[in-house]
């Protein structure tokens, strides 16, 4: 990550800057506070009766766009070259994917007044098994996703002092994880998405400034291009057979399993009218343009540029190593790479705080309220949604600082690296299940149980022997899309299986 | 800024299957490397055809949205 690279010491100016940055997400989370109409559920996850087309689309964005998009990718993109280009596809292929389900689901969610994707199946299913394996599912790969972009918040702590990396790295968490408890306890949904307009805003200037000094500082893409093909020509030469595979493998494994993410769908919730949420999503297709393609370009340009410098250095480094570069040439750079810090930090607190407030929505409705108490007032269930935030935000943040303080590689937290796997089962559920009348529940459950335990069971199947399960996992597609098949067609056969049966009952 | 299962429509998906097969680079010999505009040849055209699903997705969302409503 940034750390990595070394520290970027800012003066006391970038250190204001980053400080009043972060007093504003309060602000905004005390305006959200004044905001609310009632002390409901619908008020606190969803914003009450939604929100408009600019909070929206950038709340999306800001979503959908995490630390990962602008860390991760240069990264990868530094190791595998222009084939990383994969990734503009799949950030834009989930999008495409709404175009399966959105606009139903929206219609539905107004008319039935959904809060979590639980709720569309409770409606659509009815079926309580299936309520509760989908919700596990949603958490687990959700609790995921949240500690992931926890660690990433201690990496750049440790970036942006020079104190000993364990102790910025610790106090990094816990006052990032306080600021983003702080404002979303106050003002739940409104604040997490007016604070995801700040946050939106700096990462797309983040990106904009980022092409910029790619170019000012490296030359043109030309000089670049031709030095890559002298030093290390597989990453300019059009990826090869199982590259192709793995390119096709992603697009469907992100473009469906992230359309899918509980705070994904909760937006499509949450938006004011059907004209609002086409608008933002219309304009959601463009953004993999600038910004997956722009964190390639710069992994891209540091693997022409830097390539001695980062041996040995973790290749999510490069942007850390970029960074310092052009820190040092001049007080513009200085101030440039603050904006840079500003965007990568706001990436990554805008996708954790929405993770949490989604978490914390469906233990509250699904679990709480769905099994243990169906009576529950909505003030309690409310009340109950802000301390299971807390619980979830500390019990988490001092998981991700024991992680980084032991070195220790949690065993469960590789088998929820396999969150997109996990996510996909729900895709049949989703996706056929809102066209097709025809769905039955029992198939449906069924198809979703065996497709994740047949996802999962990858995890201890080793990369090298004669198994057909190390075919499978070696074949260049991800396991889960062959999971997802199977589920598919447990729950599309089981369907007209059982409908085949009862109209031959019905007969007279 | 005109059914609910329009967007299911065969026609739509036969669109995206043009556009993916373009912008997906299946089809460039291993050792190709022309350039255009900076950049390898094969990565101009995977970013056109980006652009095109993008735009194309963009107008399905803007101007074919599913009014059953």
């Amino acid at each position: 990550m940034i750390a990595a690279a070394g520290a970027l010491p800012f003066g006391t100016g970038g250190l204001i800057f980053i400080g009043l940055y972060l007093l504003s997400l309060i602000w905004v989370g005390w305006l959200g506070r004044r905001a609310r109409q009632e002390n409901t559920l619908k008020d606190h996850f969803l914003g009450g009766s939604g929100v408009g087309f600019f909070v929206l689309l950038l709340t999306l964005f800001a979503t959908q766009y995490s630390g990962n998009t602008i860390l991760g990718f240069s990264g990868k993109a530094y190791r595998v070259g222009f084939s990383w280009l994969t990734s503009v596809h799949f950030m834009t292929a989930i999008v495409v994917t709404y175009l399966l389900f959105a606009p139903k689901l929206f219609s539905l969610a107004k008319k039935h007044h959904f809060i979590t994707p639980t709720d569309y199946l409770a409606h659509r299913f009815n079926h309580r098994g299936l309520n509760l394996l989908a919700t596990l599912i949603m958490i687990a790969a959700l609790s995921n996703f949240f500690l992931a972009q926890l660690t990433a918040m201690g990496r750049v702590a440790e970036g942006l002092t020079t104190l000993d990396p364990q102790t910025a790295f610790t106090w990094g968490v816990i006052i990032l994880a306080a600021i983003m408890l702080v404002y979303e306890t106050l003002g739940g949904f409104r604040a997490v998405a007016w604070t995801d307009v700040i946050q939106g805003g700096i990462l797309a200037v983040g990106f904009a400034v980022l092409l910029v000094l790619i170019f000012k500082e490296y030359g043109s893409m030309e000089d670049t291009t031709r030095k890559l093909l002298q030093i290390a020509p597989e990453k300019v030469l059009p990826p090869d057979s199982l590259a192709l595979k793995n390119w096709i493998s992603y697009i469907f494994l992100l473009g469906v399993g992230a359309a899918l993410y509980p705070q994904a769908i909760q937006r499509i919730y949450a938006a004011k009218s059907a004209a609002t949420l086409r608008k933002s999503l219309a304009l959601m297709a463009f953004m993999p343009l600038g910004t997956a393609l722009i964190a390639v370009l710069a992994g891209v340009t540091a693997a022409a540029h830097l390539a001695g410098e980062l041996q040995g250095a973790g290749s999510d480094a490069v942007l850390g190593v970029m960074l310092r570069h052009i820190q040092e040439q001049s007080l513009f750079g200085h101030a440039v790479v603050v904006i840079i810090f500003a965007a990568v930090l706001g990436a990554i607190m805008s996708t954790a705080d929405s993770s949490l407030l989604s978490i914390s929505s469906m233990v509250t409705k699904d679990l709480y309220a769905g099994f243990i108490n169906p009576g529950a007032s909505q003030q309690a269930l409310t009340r109950l949604g802000k301390g299971l935030s807390t619980v979830f935000m500390i019990t988490l943040a001092a998981l991700a600082v024991w992680l980084n303080s032991s070195g220790t590689q949690l065993t469960l937290v590789q088998l929820l690296e396999m969150k997109f796997d996990m996510l996909l089962q729900l895709a049949p559920a989703f996706i056929i299940g809102i066209h097709w009348k025809g769905m039955r529940s029992g198939p449906v459950f069924a198809g979703m149980f065996i497709g994740l335990v047949f996802a999962l069971s990858f995890f201890w199947v080793p990369d090298k022997g004669e198994s057909w399960m190390t075919a499978i996992k070696t074949s260049g597609f991800h396991s889960g899309l062959y999971a997802m098949l199977l589920n598919a067609v447990i729950a599309v056969a089981g369907s007209v299986i059982f409908a085949a049966k009862k109209s031959r009952r019905d007969l007279p | 800024m005109p059914p609910a299962h329009h967007y299911l429509s065969w026609r739509i998906w036969t669109v995206y299957a043009l556009l993916f097969g373009i912008a997906i680079p299946w089809y460039w010999p291993a050792e190709d490397v022309r350039m255009l505009l900076g950049f390898p040849l094969w990565v101009v055209v995977s970013m056109a055809g980006s652009a095109l699903i993008s735009c194309y997705t963009a107008w399905l969302f803007a101007f074919r949205w599913p009014v059953d409503d």
